[in-house]
């Protein structure tokens, strides 16, 4: 049988060698340094009287918390965005290469009739235009016909950054609402839904004008054009 | 006939906390001074026991407190250390240099320590956490090996080893640190 003979605690032969001499002085050093005084009682005075109870786990509380925060100020925040634009009624929204739904947003304007941007003068109206269509519009201000101003239709094409399609707001001179919508003639300006109402479609440039009102004639027509 | 055994207490209450204490301060004590210095360890140990006070309930009764409690020392000693460097650097950007952020040797001067003391100590600080804890307990307090392993939670051949390495590391250190002071020029050894 081979048996191991037990090593002792102070085994040498593990590492190197020391001079033994050298070896005693640091041990002597050690416990002068570190060995003085060590049975010296704790003082425990300062510790509480009892044993505090074990603590309650709070950190999924405040995961929880911050979690519902986060999802009432998401919720929030798309509310915020769904709602904003035209006001109230909330302003439908599409996306590029849907149809215009135009019963919705004649009814979201007829109730609302607030213009998102107001062009006061041929200069603005042109810039605008150009700005959204890519096509500068000249506008006669002279023509009786009150431009109130543009509301968007909503849906942006990622690619351009522009949808290139809005309403026009404006008033006839005897105080009749219309809208007109503009979109690039391949968008389809959906007109199921609008029921007794007058629809007059024309172009101009590449872009097709639907004009919606009570009125038995277009009134745009003869005041938007391409200069 | 009920042979069932008496239950441990689930949580050890704050007498039964300071008697275990109390039985194991030389142990703890040179724990902490390995692991923060001498100047730092009864900051440390008091610090460790309120800590550990409020952790009782993740003591497990009938297990090794004292190894339990070298854990909390040694957590409490880096805290202390860290906080020790940040507040050493604050006084340097103060040009205020803290004498007690030094060493143990500055913080206790009726301490009367040789220039081999300090050169020591200087080595010691230069071993790893676990070597520099097996030493001190071997050579200070006499543990056998088994008893260092239990109480710094590593197995005996390791402790062992540790030892027998940090012996060597502080001779070899101490040898060259001799042998630096003997080659010095006369101009230099003179100067103040």
């Amino acid at each position: 049988m081979n048996t191991q003979p037990q090593q002792p605690d102070d085994l040498p032969g593990i590492g190197p060698e020391i001079d033994p001499a050298l070896d005693a002085r640091i041990e002597d050093s050690i416990r002068r340094t570190f060995g003085a005084d060590l049975n010296r009682p704790i003082d425990l005075s300062a510790l509480p009287a009892e044993a505090p109870p074990p603590p309650t786990f709070r950190f999924p509380r405040a995961v929880m918390g911050i979690s519902a925060m986060a999802a009432v100020l998401l919720l929030s925040m798309t509310v915020f965005i769904a709602t904003r634009g035209t006001g109230s009624p909330p302003a439908p929204t599409i996306v590029p290469g849907q149809p215009v739904n135009a019963a919705r947003f004649y009814t979201a304007a007829m109730t609302d009739f607030e213009p998102e941007i107001v062009c006061d003068t041929p200069e603005k109206f042109a810039d605008y235009t150009d700005e959204a269509f890519d096509l500068a519009l000249a506008a006669d201000f002279d023509a009786g016909v009150e431009l109130i101003g543009w509301i968007g239709l909503g849906a942006y094409d990622k690619a351009s950054g522009k949808s290139r399609r809005r309403g026009l707001l404006a008033r006839s001179q005897s105080g009749e609402r219309v809208i007109a919508f503009f979109a690039p003639a391949d968008v389809e300006v959906n007109l199921d839904g609008l029921g007794d109402v007058n629809t007059h479609r024309w172009t101009i440039g590449d872009l097709t004008v639907t004009e919606v009102s009570n009125l038995p004639a277009p009134i745009l027509q003869s005041v938007i054009t391409t200069p | 006939m009920n042979d069932q055994k008496p239950s441990q207490p689930e949580m050890l209450d704050r007498d039964a906390f300071a008697a275990l204490i109390h039985e194991h301060t030389p142990t703890l004590r040179l724990v902490a001074r390995a692991a923060a210095g001498p100047a730092h360890a009864d900051d440390v140990i008091q610090n460790a026991c309120v800590t550990a006070l409020g952790m009782l309930h993740r003591f497990t009764p009938g297990t090794d407190f004292r190894a339990w409690m070298v854990t909390v020392i040694r957590n409490t000693a880096k805290n202390t250390i860290r906080s020790e460097r940040r507040r050493s650097k604050r006084d340097l950007a103060v040009g205020q240099r803290n004498a007690a952020s030094d060493s143990a040797l500055q913080a206790n001067p009726t301490t009367d320590f040789s220039d081999f003391d300090e050169n020591v100590r200087n080595a010691i600080d230069s071993l790893g956490p676990l070597p520099r804890e097996c030493l001190l307990l071997k050579v200070v307090q006499d543990l056998s090996y088994r008893e260092i392993a239990a109480v710094v939670g590593i197995p005996e051949a390791t402790a062992r080893s540790h030892v027998h390495r940090a012996k060597a590391q502080l001779a070899k250190q101490l040898q060259e640190d001799q042998a630096g002071q003997d080659t010095t020029s006369p101009q230099e050894r003179g100067r103040p």
